[in-house]
C-alpha cells in the first residue's frame, strides 16, 4: 500500500504549484478574459438579438424566446393548414413538437412565461425526457469542461518541469508519487477555482441582464435554477464523482506527459485523456436512450465514462442509490491502482530523454516489462 | 561516516553503461568520478542517489542503504535548470521545504549563501532598487513605511538571469539543507574566472567543514586541486582508482619544465629527453624519471649554461587522464607507467 514515506513532502508539492498556478501571468490574464466573455456574452447575445433599452433603461423590444418560438410555429401552422392538413393532424404533431411542458392551445391562452416553465402541473410525460436529457447533456457538458481543463493543466505542469531541467534536482528531495501526487491535486484545486470563477461570471452576467438591460433569462438564471433543483446530496454525488473521475484522468494524463521530452509532444500527451473524455461525453448523450439497464451500470463503473453517466444514472434516471457506492469503490480502486503503478514508472518517464514514451509502452514498463 | 558504492551495474538492453564500479570514501574529502563523455559517470551518480533503477549493485551511507532518509544529499546535477518563469526566492524556499528545511531556516540560508555568491541583487531586489526622490510632504511617511523610499520592486523570474548567475543559484540549492554528502556534476562548467573563483572559495568552505563530496568534472585542474581520490571511467569500466598522490607518485617524476639563459636544445636532446614546446630558452621536457633529469642538469652545469628554472615534477591529473582513456581525445605523448 502506499505508505507514509512515499507521500512525504506532497503538501509542498501542492502549495508551491497551487501558489504558482495563481500567479502565473499567463493564467491570471486567461482567467480575468475567461470571466469578462462569460459576463459579456449574455448582455451581448440579448444585444445582438434585438433587445434593447430604451433611454430610461426599459426594455422597449423585450421578444422571450416563447413569444418568438410561438411566432415561428404560428406560421408553420399556417404553411401545414394550406398543404391540406386537418386541425385533428395538427394537434397531434403539436403535441410532440412543444416543450417546456405546454401545448399548441396553452400557449395561446398566454400563461405567463415564468409559469411556462417552472410549474410542475404544466409538465407532461413526453416533455419530461426532453428535460432529462437536456439535464444530463449541461452535466456531461460540465464534466467534459473540467476535464479538458483539468488534463491540459496537468500536462502542461508535468511537461514544463520535464524540459527546465528540474527533474534531478526534485528526485533527490522527493519521492516521485508525492511528486506527481502533488501537481495533480492542486491543478485539480485549480481546475475547480476555475469553474467558480465561470459561475461567477454567469451571476453577474445575469445580474447585468436583469438590472441594468431588464431582462428577464440570464444564463446565470438558468444555471441558479439547476442548483436550487438539486439537492445539496446531488451536488455532493456530482462533486466526489467528479473529483474521481478528474484524479484518474490526471493520472493518465499526468504519465503521458511524463513520457514526453519537450514541449512540441503536449498535444500528443494530451490525446488519449481527450478522447476518452469525448468518448464519456458522447455516451453520456446516448446511452441512456438505448433503455438497457444493464448498460449504463457497466458504464457507470467504467473508469472515466463512469463520470459522465453515474450522477445522472441516479439523480435524473432513478437507477437508484445503490449505483454511487458501488461505483465510486470501483473509481477509488482503479485511482489507487493507477497512482502505484505511476509511483513504478513516473521516475523511469521523469528522467528519460528522447523519442516519446507512448502509453502502451509505459503500460509494460509498469507491469515490469522492459521497454527498448 | 562513510560512504561505500560496491559494484554498481546498469545497462540499456544489450549496452552495458555502467560496468562494476565499486568505491569508498571512509572520511570526509573530496572524490572525483572522472571520465569522457559518455564513459558513465552522470549514470552512476544517478544511481547511487537512487534516480535511475540500478541492474546491480548497492550503495549504502552509514551502513544502511542511502535513500533520501538515510542521507542529506545536496545535488548539482550536469543538467541544469530551475523554472524559468517562477520567482527565485519562491523556488528556492521550495527546494529548501522539500529537503524538510524549515521556512524560516532556509530565509537565513538562502540570505547568507546569496552574499558569498553575490546573488543577492537578484534574491533582494527591492534592496538594489534605485531610490526614489520623496514627493514634497512624503517624508514623514516614508520613515514611517519600513520600505523607506525604495522603488517597489518585482521578483526577479529565473529566465531574467544569466546563465552564470542561474548556475550559481542552482548552485545554492545544492547546499540549502546542508548536506552531509554533496554530489556536484561538473560544478564550474561555464562559469567565467570570477564566478568560478567564488564556487571554488564556497566549495573549499565546504571541505572544511568535513563535507563528503563527489566531484565530476572535465576541469582537472579543479579537480586536482580539491579531491584526493580518484575513479577514472572510460566506456562504462574502472580503468584506474585509487588515491590520487599514491596514482602519481607511480608515475614518478616526468615532467621537466626547464628555463635557461641560452638554448639549451641540443644537451637535452642529447640526454634523451623529449622537447614538448620550447619558448625562448623555456622548454617543458618530458623525461624518463629523476635520474635523466639530474643528467641534464649536470649536462647544462658542465656546459656552463645558466639555468634559471629547473622543476622536476609528477605528471598532472590531465596528461593520466588523457594516457588512460586514450590519446584520439588530445594528442598528448601518453605515459608509460
Amino acid at each position: 500500500m502506499l505508505n507514509r514515506l512515499k507521500l512525504k513532502g506532497l503538501g509542498h508539492v501542492f502549495r508551491f504549484t497551487l501558489l504558482q498556478l495563481l500567479k502565473k501571468k499567463g493564467n491570471i490574464i486567461g482567467l480575468v478574459v475567461f470571466f469578462l466573455i462569460i459576463v459579456v456574452m449574455g448582455p451581448g447575445m440579448a444585444l445582438l438579438t434585438g433587445n434593447m433599452m430604451n433611454g430610461d433603461g426599459a426594455s422597449v423590444e423585450h421578444q422571450s424566446y416563447l413569444e418568438r418560438r410561438e411566432e415561428a410555429l404560428q406560421r408553420r401552422q399556417e404553411r401545414l393548414l394550406e398543404a391540406g392538413l386537418s386541425e385533428e393532424q395538427l394537434a397531434l404533431l403539436s403535441q410532440d413538437l412543444y416543450a417546456v411542458g405546454s401545448n399548441w392551445e396553452e400557449y395561446k391562452t398566454g400563461v405567463p412565461e415564468a409559469e411556462k416553465i417552472t410549474s410542475p402541473d404544466e409538465v407532461t410525460d413526453d416533455d419530461f425526457d426532453t428535460d432529462d436529457f437536456s439535464q444530463n447533456l449541461g452535466s456531461s457538458m460540465l464534466m467534459m469542461m473540467l476535464c479538458i481543463l483539468s488534463v491540459s493543466f496537468v500536462v502542461r505542469s508535468v511537461v514544463e518541469e520535464k524540459t527546465s531541467k528540474l527533474v534531478d534536482l526534485l528526485m533527490v528531495s522527493i519521492e516521485p508519487l508525492a511528486l506527481l501526487m502533488g501537481k495533480i491535486l492542486a491543478t485539480l484545486v485549480y481546475t475547480l477555482f476555475y469553474f467558480l470563477v465561470q459561475l461567477l461570471g454567469f451571476f453577474v452576467s445575469d445580474l447585468i441582464m436583469k438590472h441594468l438591460m431588464n431582462l428577464e433569462e440570464g444564463l446565470g438564471e438558468f444555471i441558479t435554477i439547476r442548483l436550487a433543483d438539486t439537492s445539496p446530496l446531488g451536488i455532493l454525488i456530482f462533486l466526489i464523482t467528479c473529483i474521481l473521475g478528474l484524479l484518474a484522468f490526471a493520472l493518465l494524463s499526468g504519465l503521458s506527459a511524463a513520457g514526453c521530452s519537450s514541449i512540441e509532444e503536449t498535444s500528443s500527451a494530451m490525446s488519449t485523456a481527450m478522447l476518452l473524455c469525448f468518448a464519456g461525453y458522447y455516451f453520456s448523450m446516448f446511452v441512456f436512450a438505448f433503455n438497457s439497464k444493464a448498460l449504463v451500470i457497466v458504464c457507470s463503473l467504467l473508469p472515466f465514462i463512469s463520470m459522465f453517466i453515474m450522477p445522472n444514472a441516479v439523480l435524473v434516471y432513478d437507477f437508484g442509490y445503490w449505483l454511487i457506492p458501488l461505483s465510486w469503490g470501483v473509481q477509488i480502486l482503479f485511482v489507487a491502482v493507477a497512482a502505484l503503478l505511476s509511483a513504478k514508472v513516473y521516475q523511469a518517464l521523469i528522467v528519460h530523454k528522447g523519442k516519446r514514451i507512448g502509453l502502451p509502452q509505459i503500460l509494460r514498463m509498469a507491469f515490469g516489462k522492459e521497454v527498448a | 561516516m562513510s560512504l561505500e558504492v560496491s559494484h554498481l551495474f546498469k545497462k540499456y538492453g544489450n549496452k552495458v553503461v555502467v560496468d562494476d564500479l565499486s568505491f569508498t570514501m571512509e572520511e570526509p574529502g573530496v572524490y572525483a568520478l572522472l571520465g569522457t563523455n559518455g564513459a558513465g559517470k552522470t549514470t552512476s551518480i544517478r544511481m547511487m542517489l537512487g534516480m535511475l533503477a540500478r541492474d546491480g549493485g548497492e550503495v549504502s551511507w552509514n551502513g544502511s542503504p542511502l535513500t533520501l532518509d538515510t542521507c542529506n544529499v545536496g545535488y548539482l546535477a550536469e543538467e541544469r535548470g530551475l523554472y524559468p518563469k517562477y520567482g527565485l526566492m519562491d523556488q528556492l524556499i521550495y527546494f529548501a521545504t522539500l529537503r524538510g528545511v524549515p521556512k524560516h531556516v532556509a530565509k537565513d540560508r538562502i540570505q547568507s549563501l546569496a552574499k558569498r555568491l553575490e546573488v543577492e541583487e537578484y534574491l533582494y531586489p527591492e534592496k538594489f532598487a534605485p531610490a526614489t526622490r520623496p514627493m514634497l510632504g512624503q517624508k514623514k511617511a516614508v520613515r514611517f513605511f519600513a520600505t523607506g523610499n525604495r522603488k517597489k520592486e518585482k521578483p526577479r523570474l529565473a529566465e531574467q538571469l544569466s546563465k552564470g548567475n542561474q548556475q550559481k543559484i542552482q548552485f545554492m540549492t545544492a547546499l540549502l539543507s546542508d548536506p552531509e554528502l554533496i554530489v556536484l556534476d561538473e560544478p564550474l562548467s561555464g562559469l567565467d574566472p570570477v564566478n568560478t573563483d567564488l564556487i571554488r572559495d564556497v566549495i573549499r568552505e565546504e571541505i572544511a567543514k568535513g563535507k563528503y563530496l563527489i566531484m565530476s568534472s572535465h576541469q582537472m585542474a579543479t579537480v586536482e586541486e580539491f579531491c584526493t581520490d580518484i575513479t577514472i571511467l572510460d566506456r562504462s569500466k574502472t580503468v584506474l582508482q585509487g588515491n590520487l598522490n599514491a596514482i602519481k607518485k607511480s608515475y614518478g617524476r616526468v615532467n621537466l619544465h626547464l628555463k635557461c639563459e641560452v638554448d639549451a636544445r641540443p644537451l637535452v636532446e642529447a640526454a634523451g629527453a623529449s622537447i614538448l614546446s620550447e619558448k625562448e630558452n623555456e622548454y617543458q621536457v618530458r623525461v624518463s624519471g629523476e635520474e635523466q633529469g639530474q643528467k641534464i642538469l649536470g649536462a647544462l652545469t658542465a656546459a656552463g649554461i645558466s639555468v634559471i628554472t629547473f622543476d622536476l615534477q609528477e605528471p598532472s591529473l590531465h596528461e593520466i587522464f588523457v594516457s588512460k582513456v586514450g590519446e584520439e581525445h588530445e594528442h598528448v605523448e601518453p605515459f608509460e607507467a
